[in-house]
């Protein structure tokens, strides 16, 4: 004699509702949380009209600023962890950019670069053919 | 005159040697009922129905004798087919339970005794029930005076004939009255299914478990679980598309948005321009301030417009470039900023410009170690710019 039911009389079925509705609410938070700039890696000036491009488009050099009494700025290839590089591989990654479609060349320079150092490297790499030159900015803070 | 025995089935009593003419106003009076039961008196022959009689239930019947009249006889024939309603009690001895209120069947017969109470006694199912059983007994012969037959257990039972109780003898009167209530009765009796029971008492049978088959308990497994339909164990899709359309639709968003903001400066010329394409061209800040907005900041971070100071807001300076712009009609900025500037200033410099759509010229600072400021580029990538470089296409950077 069996006093429990059979197993397929069960309804074994997991509500998946309430899942769903956390992962949503995570996507929600993490959509709105998430930083939808480059997250930049150096201080780079605010500004109120920049210009958003995309990473895939742009070689990236960037200038750190210098120790003092030194006044030229260290350079670096790539988005603010590249190597340190000097001038003429500078210009050779951006000619490789240009190569694979990157036509813009984005400075981004620390705040605190001399004016001078950004308008010499700008110089320099304008010598490549067939780009255009971006410094780098950043949102402006809210309430300025 | 005929007399008769009536059995109240409510108050379960007994009135013996009633007359007719008492029964009827008994009737009347509602003392006695039609489903009362009434046999003649003295007699051991079934009782039957009052309301069956139709000499005692006539108003103004004749008086003649019971034995003449002749109680309805059409259930013999046509009777509703039913289950059965009561069932045998074994014990004897028992003390009989209150007797059913409601009218009883026609089936139903009562014991026979005349000199004590009777109750009924079951009879047999009738023959159109059961056609293939010996149940289609012969019903006892009207001629039959003898009472035993309608006693529960029939004359067929050889095992149970000795239960049988002899009935004293009657008078021919109360013979012919019970020959006469029997034939025409004429109902089945129903062979009673326990074997020494003697009382028939009310008992409600469940119609519905009459047909259940019997199954043996060895042979199969009892258990309580229901024989609905068996569940589909299919796993709901739904909410993972969800999940996977939402993810998708994230990554979408986010690969799209992660963008850098910039600034586009005007292309300095190219640094080692040859002597020949920049002599004779270079030209002084003044030359240049009647073509551009001059904006010279020093190493401090001091802004001027035109020589003239201006605070180092980005809102003042927009302003301050559009009304020069609007005084004097120049649309281009010429940025003369030192080499030691901090490159923020010169950032802000080139927000206030393309904050009013003004065209940009940068002049090439001197390095820090002395030598005197000159002119930049005026070339300019952008639209705005462009203008400036129209403008001042011809001037050629001495950097």
């Amino acid at each position: 004699m069996m006093f429990r039911r059979d197993e397929e009389d069960r309804n074994e079925h997991i509500d998946m509702t309430p899942m769903v509705d956390v992962v949503f609410q995570l996507m929600t938070f993490m959509l709105f949380s998430v930083q939808m700039s480059g997250g930049e890696k150096v201080d780079v000036p605010p500004a109120r009209h920049g210009v958003g491009v995309e990473e895939n488009e742009a070689t990236f050099l960037t200038l750190l600023k210098p120790e003092p009494p030194a006044y030229e700025a260290k350079l670096l290839l790539g988005h603010g962890e590249g190597p340190t590089a000097t001038i003429d591989q500078a210009k050779a990654a951006i000619a490789e950019g240009v190569r694979e479609g990157k036509r813009k060349v984005i400075i981004q320079a620390d705040g605190d670069v001399p004016h001078g150092e950004v308008i010499r490297i700008a110089g320099q790499v304008s010598q490549v053919e067939g780009i255009t030159v971006h410094v780098g900015v950043q949102e402006e803070a809210k309430g300025k | 005159m005929a007399s008769w025995d009536v059995f109240h089935a409510e108050t379960l009593e007994l009135e013996r040697g009633l007359s007719s003419a008492s029964v009827r106003q008994g009737l009347v009076k509602g003392s006695i009922r039609e489903d009362d039961l009434v046999r003649p008196a003295g007699t051991s022959t079934p009782w039957t129905r009052l309301g069956d009689v139709a000499e005692l239930t006539a108003p103004g019947a004749a008086t003649g004798t019971h034995v003449e009249s002749s109680p309805p006889t059409a259930k013999g024939g046509s009777r509703r087919q039913e289950p059965s309603d009561f069932e045998l009690v074994a014990e004897e001895g028992l003390t009989p339970p209150p007797a059913p209120t409601l009218r009883s069947p026609d089936w139903l017969e009562l014991r026979s005794e005349s000199d004590d109470v009777a109750f009924p006694v079951l009879r047999d199912l009738p023959a159109a029930f059961d056609p293939g059983t010996p149940a289609a007994k012969k019903p006892p012969e009207p001629d039959d005076t003898n009472a035993e037959v309608l006693w529960a257990e029939e004359a067929d039972d050889d095992e149970d004939s000795d239960d049988a109780i002899e009935l004293e003898e009657a008078t021919p009167e109360q013979a012919a009255a019970a020959a006469a209530l029997a034939a025409s009765t004429r109902t089945p009796t129903r062979e009673a299914s326990s074997q020494g029971s003697r009382l028939a008492l009310p008992v409600v049978h469940a119609r519905d478990y009459d047909d259940v088959p019997v199954v043996d308990e060895d042979d199969e497994t009892f258990t309580f679980s229901r024989g609905g339909p068996q569940t589909v164990e299919e796993l709901d899709l739904a909410p993972m598309v969800d999940v996977a359309f939402q993810l998708v639709l994230f990554f979408m968003v986010t690969a799209t948005t992660v963008m850098f903001k910039t600034l586009e400066i005007p292309k300095p010329s190219n640094e080692n321009a040859p002597a020949s394409a920049t002599q004779g061209r270079s030209r002084s800040l003044d030359d240049l301030s009647k073509d551009y907005v001059l904006v010279e900041i020093d190493s401090e971070g001091n802004l001027k417009i035109d020589r003239e100071p201006a605070p180092a807001d980005l809102n003042e300076l927009v302003e301050r470039l559009r009304s020069t712009r609007e005084k004097t009609g120049r649309t281009s900025m010429l940025l003369s900023a030192e080499y030691l500037t901090r490159h923020r200033a010169a950032v802000l410099a080139y927000d206030a410009a393309h904050e009013i759509g003004m065209g940009i010229v940068i002049a090439r600072p001197s390095s820090p170690e002395g030598a005197a400021p000159t002119l930049g580029s005026p070339s300019a990538a952008s639209p705005p710019a462009s203008k400036a470089s129209a403008s001042a296409g011809g001037s050629t950077p001495p950097l």
